[in-house]
């Protein structure tokens, strides 16, 4: 496990003493927006949705995490976002607790602990400028370069990305209606940018120019 | 340059893009549009518009193996007779439903193979139209043949029906090639009949190649071409081999591994449009070739040229209304297909239905998106400034950035064009600007 890579084989036997293994069933919630922050996550397989209850009631889908991510990290005293799972996913947990305590006792946690509070400050930071894109063949390009860059940065395949949640989903985070995420994929496809094998994972074609339509380079 | 050609089809040759000879493609019809929009379509046209007719007959003799249009074999003539008597009793039925009358100034005979229906059935059919429509003085009078079946009698003919245009399908003319495609059909029998149609009186002749086909290579195709050119044609259309199986039985009996790739009918395409070029032909839009008096050259030249099912036209009347199984009208509301199954067309017209199965009406950001596709398609040129400000086209800047870096479009303000180097490919700078309601891409053919 990512945190476990700084430190000495005592301190991961500590803590794994520590930690313990959730699985999740499709669309089951394991954490609520506004709950008390007692356990801090990070997920091992699977998909989880992140979202937000908007003042009207609606959800407001601010995220995925996929494995890798963490959740819990940066918040405060309570879950800043609700999250459940899309498919069947596991996770590994901490309690806030124990993991101060452990802190405390090895400093390199600690310094590997604040560099993944970065990476999750870094990632909702991305979020922001796909969904500050105008053109919505700019956020699905950014949205798909975005996961497939993560997968990339926890050694996985860059391509096949795997989407397994629904385009409503996709939709609901991208601020688009569904027609246009569906619309967007074929005009994508169209230009040869991707390829849809199959309903859940999206081929990426040609990086460099998904960015180029993304406008993420300046060609 | 050859080699960031061939980056460029090794990139986009395979793709799968619409040819848009309408927008939208006829893959996005629905059944939304029925019967009953056909009828008050047909009631909006203006009385004494000047309109094309399109007359389609889906029956040959012997269907070739590559064939992708509409049509049947038959062997019997009582069905030939049933489906020309019900062709004339749909006239009669379309006629009842506008406010007469109308003037055709075009007439297009196509299929299939519509001489099938012999000099009087041709006739008849015209006799109706008569009854029901004005003609123009100078309507021009298409047909599609196969030069298999043109006879010095056929074409005399034809001559005194009127008919002053031919289009004739060649495809080919390599034997090994005419053999896969299952379309024998020597030189001597297409030089014969350009011979007896233009004895005839008929001189104004458009030949149909096509690239893309098992066993052909640039070098057949070039010997195609040089025969072709002998013949001195008006007009050449050279279309790209569609190969769809799935929806095609007979084209399964074409040995796929006999097909050429992206690249080598990119090729291909080329050394056709060479061959006609450096032979006094001028290139018009992505398939066709004209000498430039044609009166579609000159269209080219003047930036009036206009794309229909057929292809291309100088043809400025947008209003198409046609008959027959299959066929698809364009009206100013929208387009509407008739049903393709003949059955199902015969019955409808027996109880005196219109046969309409699907079709589109257009809305006002149809008709700005189906003019840039279509300015795109004929001059290569087209001016965004129709769909508004630049803000309301942002997604369709972003899809063109990579065009644009490859160097296949320009963009000077609203203002775009497609470069030399991006003609070929101009399908797909079209497609930026498609809407795609549909989503199934199957139907659709490469995009070189
Ligand atoms: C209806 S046919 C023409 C008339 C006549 N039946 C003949 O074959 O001579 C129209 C033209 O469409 C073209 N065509 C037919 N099948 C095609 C396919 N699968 N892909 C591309 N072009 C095709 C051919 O060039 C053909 O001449
Ligand atoms: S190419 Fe012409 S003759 Fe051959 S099957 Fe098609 S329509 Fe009939």
């Amino acid at each position: 496990m990512a945190v476990c890579s700084a430190l000495q084989d005592d301190e991961v036997a500590e803590l794994e003493r520590a930690m313990s293994f959730v699985r999740l069933e499709s669309n089951t919630s394991l954490v609520e927006e506004g709950e008390p922050r007692r356990r801090v996550y990070t997920l091992t397989s699977g998909l989880l949705r992140l979202s937000l209850a908007l003042p009207d009631g609606r959800r407001q889908i601010t995220g995925f995490l996929m494995p890798g991510d963490y959740l819990g990290l940066a918040d405060d005293e309570i879950y800043a976002q609700t999250a459940e799972a899309v498919v069947p996913s596991g996770l590994c947990s901490f309690s806030v607790r124990d993991m101060d305590r452990l802190m405390e006792r090895y400093p390199r946690l600690r310094d590997r602990l604040h560099l993944m509070t970065r990476a999750a400050l870094r990632q909702a930071r991305e979020t922001q400028m796909i969904l500050g894109r105008l053109a919505p063949s700019e956020k699905v390009a950014s949205f798909l370069l975005h996961m497939s860059n993560r997968a990339a940065a926890y050694g996985r395949p860059e391509s096949p990305v795997p989407l397994p949640m629904t385009r409503t989903d996709i939709a609901d985070y991208l601020g688009l209606t569904i027609e246009t995420v569906s619309r967007t994929f074929t005009k994508l496809k169209t230009q040869g940018l991707i390829r849809l094998p199959d309903p859940h994972s999206v081929e990426i074609v040609d990086k460099s120019r998904l960015a180029v339509v993304a406008g993420l380079t300046v060609h | 340059m050859a080699l960031m050609t061939d980056h460029l089809v090794r990139r986009y040759g395979g793709l799968q893009v619409p040819r848009y000879t309408s927008y939208p493609s006829a893959a996005e019809f629905s059944a939304s549009v029925g019967q009953k929009d056909h009828e008050t379509w047909l009631r909006h046209l203006e009385p004494g518009s000047r309109i094309s007719v399109y007359l389609h007959v889906p029956y040959c003799r012997q269907l070739c193996l590559y064939c992708g249009c509409h049509t049947k074999v038959v062997r019997r003539d009582e069905v030939i007779d049933r489906y020309r008597e019900t062709l004339e009793a749909e006239i009669r039925l379309v006629a009842r439903r506008v406010k007469e009358p109308l003037r055709i100034a075009r007439l297009h005979w196509g299929g299939g193979t519509p001489s099938i229906l012999g000099l009087d059935g041709l006739r008849s059919v015209l006799d109706s139209l008569a009854r029901s429509f004005d003609f123009d003085a100078g309507l021009e009078h298409a047909i599609e043949l196969d030069p298999r079946f043109v006879s010095r009698p056929l074409a005399q003919g034809l001559a005194a029906l009127g008919v002053n245009r031919v289009s004739l399908g060649v495809q080919d003319l390599d034997d090994i090639v005419q053999l896969a495609i299952g379309r024998v059909q020597p030189f001597d029998d297409v030089r014969s009949a350009v011979e007896f149609l233009r004895e005839a009186g008929i001189e104004r002749l458009n030949l149909d190649l096509m690239y893309g086909l098992p066993h052909q290579t640039c070098e057949s195709i070039q010997e195609t071409c040089t025969k072709v050119l002998s013949l001195h044609p008006d007009r050449v259309a050279c279309y790209g081999y569609a190969h769809m199986p799935q929806r095609k039985a007979n084209q399964r009996l074409i040995n796929s591994a006999a097909l050429p790739g992206p690249e080598e009918r990119f090729l291909q395409a080329r050394a056709v449009a060479e061959c006609f070029t450096q032979n006094g032909y001028v290139a018009i839009g992505l398939d066709h070739f004209a000498r430039p008096t044609d009166p579609l050259a000159m269209a080219s030249l003047s930036g009036t040229l206009h794309r229909n099912f057929q292809g291309y036209t100088d043809d400025d009347r947008p209003i198409l209304v046609a008959f027959g199984a299959s066929a698809i009208s364009q009206l100013p509301d929208g387009y509407v297909q008739n049903v393709a199954d003949i059955g199902t067309y015969l019955r409808a017209i027996d109880e005196e239905r219109l046969p309409a199965a699907r079709g589109y009406r257009l809305t006002p950001d149809d008709r700005a998106r189906g003019t840039i596709i279509e300015s795109l398609m004929c001059n290569f040129t087209a001016d965004l400034s129709i769909l508004g400000e630049p803000s309301h086209y942002v997604d369709e800047l972003a899809l063109l950035r990579p065009l644009i870096a490859d160097g296949l479009v320009r963009l000077d303000r609203h203002s775009m064009m497609m470069t030399e180097a991006g003609r070929p490919f101009v399908r797909l700078a079209a497609a930026v600007f498609d809407q795609f309601r549909a989503d199934d891409f199957s139907r659709f053919s490469a995009a070189v």
